[in-house]
């Protein structure tokens, strides 16, 4: 039976690779396409406005409409000073809950005020600048975004060796488990999902939600807990547990 | 207190004897606070050095220092000679006059509905951040706190007192409860940063910001839950006693 229960595990984790996988796509669409608006710009010895960013429009869309299932809401936010008549911009849209209509995000971007959008300090926003490198956050109270709790998908726009940005995406906590609970149902009934601080993305089991930490002594994939079966979701800081 | 503009039970307050062992601090903040408030106006005279360490029943040593640190603040001229004496020198700031008048219209009864609110909101936010939050959580949380530390003005005081709420409810991995911190912190967040009438001390909410992000980091769910129901509730105690001095003027 090890074999099949192997072999459910090991889908389980195709499954999550494979969702991840097609989000991030439509956001490598995002990515290069900005860079090409800053290339266009910058071979014209300008920077770009945020009107010609807004020539990606047509691929966020479709990314939002046909990035399947889980996109909850995509687009590219501009770093600081990288665009010619906006010191702080988002080309972003969301389909609100309930809705089939992309709708642009809108945010204070005043970093002044409480609950004004300071994104430069968001994880999904300067770990990327700092690294270079695309991260997986969440899931986490998007308290002056969206206001959902959601995960953020988030890839750097860089030009040479300047960065200009992310092309991200949005992922409902809730729309992830959804699509996530048939495979967790297969491995066992006490599945999880978790990420690398420990905490639950998707569950099978009212014992230990979605947003919940593992108990600290479970925390972390290095070392194997007892009773604990963790594997690895290669590519992604995150690993299925099995009861 | 010569110029008889003093008879209001608000003023009466004002200088009326400080507890707490008479301390400089509290002078100059009770002064201070009647400056925020209003209830003494600019180019008013403060009675004698002596005739007000008197009445607050304190030294005129400790009387002097409060003086000084509030000159420093700008917000007492020494004149010196004949017809000298202390005179304040209000803000001019606009924003004081709306606060007041925003603090005067609100009824007892409201400002405890608000606080009844907050005390539910960020007494169980804390709670829930207790069980759920990460590492990363607790590092920003104790980031906002060394921030309001070094806050200078009370703008960036309370930018980093209210971030500090929302984030605890953003810990706590609740949509809900973040969105109504937010609400209940721009409803009371800047009567609790009144320009020079401080509702809470600067450095006593630092402290209460630490004890709830201890007992949070410590896993201590009922602890940190005490902690933020009773920073609240002082917080809105204080209001409360602001209203009542500037309703009964």
């Amino acid at each position: 039976m090890a074999n099949v229960k192997d072999l459910d595990q090991r889908s389980a984790v195709a499954r999550v690779n494979s969702v991840i996988d097609s989000v991030f796509a439509g956001v490598d669409v995002l990515c290069e396409l900005a860079a090409t608006v800053y290339e266009r710009a910058a071979a014209e010895g300008e920077l770009p406005s945020a009107a010609d960013l807004a020539s990606i429009r047509p691929a966020v869309f479709d990314h939002l409409t046909r990035g399947g299932p889980v996109v909850a809401g995509t687009g590219v936010i501009a770093a600081p000073g990288s665009l010619a008549d906006q010191p702080r911009w988002l080309e972003w849209w969301r389909i609100p809950r309930g809705s089939t209509e992309p709708r642009p995000l809108s945010v204070d971007l005043d970093p002044q005020h409480i609950g004004g959008y300071e994104y430069t300090s968001t994880p999904w926003f300067d770990t990327p600048r700092r690294t270079g490198h695309r991260i997986v956050l969440g899931p986490y109270v998007d308290y002056a975004g969206t206001d959902e709790y959601i995960l953020t998908l988030s890839c750097p726009i860089r030009r040479n060796e300047q960065f200009l940005g992310v092309a991200a995406a949005d992922v409902r906590a809730s729309d992830l488990e959804q699509v996530m609970l048939g495979v967790l149902d297969a491995v066992g009934p006490e599945s999880l999902l978790v990420n690398a601080t420990g905490r639950v993305i998707a569950s099978n089991t009212p014992q230990l939600i979605v947003g919940s930490l593992l108990p600290a002594a479970h925390r972390t994939g290095d070392e194997v807990p007892v009773g604990l079966g963790w594997v690895p979701c290669e590519g992604l800081p995150w690993h299925l547990v099995t009861g | 207190m010569s110029d008889g503009r003093d008879t209001g039970p608000g003023r009466h307050v004002i200088f009326a004897p400080v507890g707490e062992g008479g301390r400089v601090d509290v002078v100059a903040r009770r002064i201070s606070e009647a400056i925020a408030l209003g209830l003494i106006t600019d180019g008013e005279q403060l009675p004698s050095e002596s005739e007000l360490a008197g009445a607050l029943n304190v030294s005129t040593v400790t009387l002097r220092e409060a003086l000084s640190s509030l000159r420093q603040q700008g917000l007492l001229e020494t004149k010196r000679g004949r017809g000298g004496g202390s005179f304040v020198r209000a803000p001019v700031d606009a924003s004081v006059g709306r606060l007041r008048g925003t603090l005067r219209d609100y009824g007892v009864h409201e400002l405890r509905e608000i606080g009844d609110h907050h005390v539910a909101i960020a007494g169980t936010a804390a709670r829930l951040a207790a069980e759920r939050a990460s590492s990363e959580h607790l590092d920003r949380l104790n980031a906002l706190i060394d921030e309001l530390a070094a806050a200078e003005t009370v703008g960036d005081r309370r930018r980093a007192d209210g971030r500090f709420h929302i984030e605890i409810a953003a810990a706590a991995q609740s949509t809900r409860l973040t969105r109504q911190e937010i609400d209940l912190q721009s409803e009371i967040g800047e009567l609790l940063w009144l320009p020079f009438g401080e509702a809470v001390r600067h450095k006593d909410v630092v402290e209460q910001h630490r004890a709830i992000l201890a007992a949070v980091t410590g896993g201590d769910g009922e602890l940190a839950r005490a902690h933020a129901e009773q920073h609240v509730e002082q917080g809105i105690a204080r209001l409360i006693q602001f209203h009542l001095q500037l309703a009964k003027r």
